[in-house]
């Protein structure tokens, strides 16, 4: 479904693929030369890792533990806001607005960067071989361990991984209030968008943000500051009013491969 | 902080660098995880309303089996095209994607979903917005569910 207005996507700032690094090839194909999708791990990939899982209750002020803001979901929370909703932040804290589970990621959204991702999501269990790969395990868990949650990366599995976050930093001059990313994958991806604050204004929450703030932007109808995305695009608004001229979109793809059911069910 | 892994980073950056922007991966965070050889843990789901739910009270309408035996990590995305009388505030979305919901300010109607220690339930609560009641008659939607292999225990990597 279109978005209400369309502006012009943020000037392109594409990073390329590293020509060193870790990649593993699916079996019978050559690491040297074949495609991402035939990988089965690449460092390249902008997977994405977790930082911190807290319960958490609205008003809370949690130090996230890295040096610029991050993205961090409510998995679970207010019925009338479903599941993963943003939470505020500046460059030490967490402020969610909103009582359940919070789990953090290492996403900085003030970097402006787009990764060069362009194949589709490849059903591949077949693929994978038992007898090679990557893995590192926690501290203290076995490298043997069966259970994938003992492990910090194991190549059998696939992260979503950051497609792009945009910024301030290549809005287009057509629309200099606008940061807006267009998607070329090609199905619908998870769309975020943040709103600068200056610092000691108040959180949705009422606390006082403090360096590098920004808050969430619901897609909700009416809501200020608000992201716009039909799936594709996503665009939210540099508040004067809110910030020195700050706002971020954070665009997550699926992972590289993973397999995919489909159902359809009438109520 | 375990003082072993594997940490790459970007060209003419320095590995031991405390810059998070000079390194490209590193595994000093725990990446989140889907096993893609568990069937059902990246899925699709469309759902289409023929009758209406009750009135004001969140109804289950649809539930499905992550395959865990504990409440991991989910993530949805949702793409709703609400029906012709889903009534809402002036100026309002009906369509959306992500976690959206018809109308912010007041939760007339919405779907949501929420996971357990075994399965996905997807709910649907048809509300009024006074004086009206709206109906989910013709409402589609699909939802994408991502099921990590994580779960919900709290931790800190930092």
């Amino acid at each position: 479904m279109p978005i209400p207005v369309a502006y012009k996507d943020n000037n392109s700032n594409l990073i390329e693929h590293s020509d060193y690094g870790i990649k593993i090839a699916k079996t019978q194909y050559n690491v040297e030369n074949c495609a991402d999708i035939d990988l089965v791990f690449n460092s390249s990939w902008s997977s994405i890792p977790i930082v911190k899982v807290k319960n958490v209750v609205s008003g809370d002020v949690v130090p996230h533990g890295l040096s610029y803001p991050t993205v961090a979901f409510m998995l679970g929370g207010s019925a009338y806001r479903t599941v993963m909703y943003g939470v505020d932040v500046d460059s030490v804290n967490l402020y969610p607005s909103d009582t359940g589970v919070m789990v953090v990621y290492d996403v900085d959204i003030t970097v402006d960067r787009e990764y060069p991702y362009t194949q589709t999501v490849a059903p591949s269990v077949d693929v994978f071989s038992n007898d090679y790969g990557i893995k590192v395990a926690k501290h203290a868990d076995n490298i043997d361990s069966e259970d994938m949650r003992d492990f910090i990366l194991h190549s059998r599995c696939g992260s979503p991984m950051v497609l792009a976050v945009k910024t301030e930093e290549t809005v287009n001059d057509a629309n200099k209030n606008i940061v807006q990313y267009t998607s070329q994958m090609g199905y619908p991806t998870l769309n975020f968008g943040y709103s600068g604050r200056i610092q000691g204004s108040l959180t949705t929450s009422g606390r006082a943000y403090g360096n590098l703030g920004y808050q969430f932007a619901p897609q909700g109808g009416g809501a200020i500051p608000i992201a716009f995305t039909d799936g594709y695009t996503v665009y939210t608004e540099i508040h004067a009013a809110f910030s020195d001229s700050r706002a971020s979109v954070v665009c997550l793809r699926n992972p590289m491969f993973s397999t995919t059911n489909s159902v359809e069910v009438s109520y | 902080m375990s003082d072993y892994g594997i940490k790459v980073s970007h060209k003419d950056k320095s590995v031991l660098s405390d810059d998070h922007s000079d390194i490209l991966m590193s595994t000093q965070f725990p990446f989140a995880k889907i096993d893609p050889t568990m069937t059902d843990t990246f899925r699709t789901t469309s759902l289409i309303f023929l009758n209406d739910p009750p009135s004001s009270t969140k109804t289950e309408v649809y539930r499905f089996a992550h395959g865990y035996s504990y409440k991991p990590m989910v993530w949805g995305l949702w793409e709703i095209n609400w029906g012709p009388n889903v009534l809402t505030t002036p100026n309002t979305e009906q369509n959306g994607y992500g976690y959206i919901i018809n109308t912010t300010a007041f939760p007339s109607s919405y779907l949501s979903y929420e996971a357990g220690t075994t399965d996905i339930v997807l709910y649907a609560y048809r509300g009024e917005f006074a004086p009206s009641l709206s109906s989910l008659i013709g409402t589609t939607a699909t939802l994408t569910t991502y099921v990590f292999v994580d779960d919900l225990t709290e931790q800190d990597y930092s």
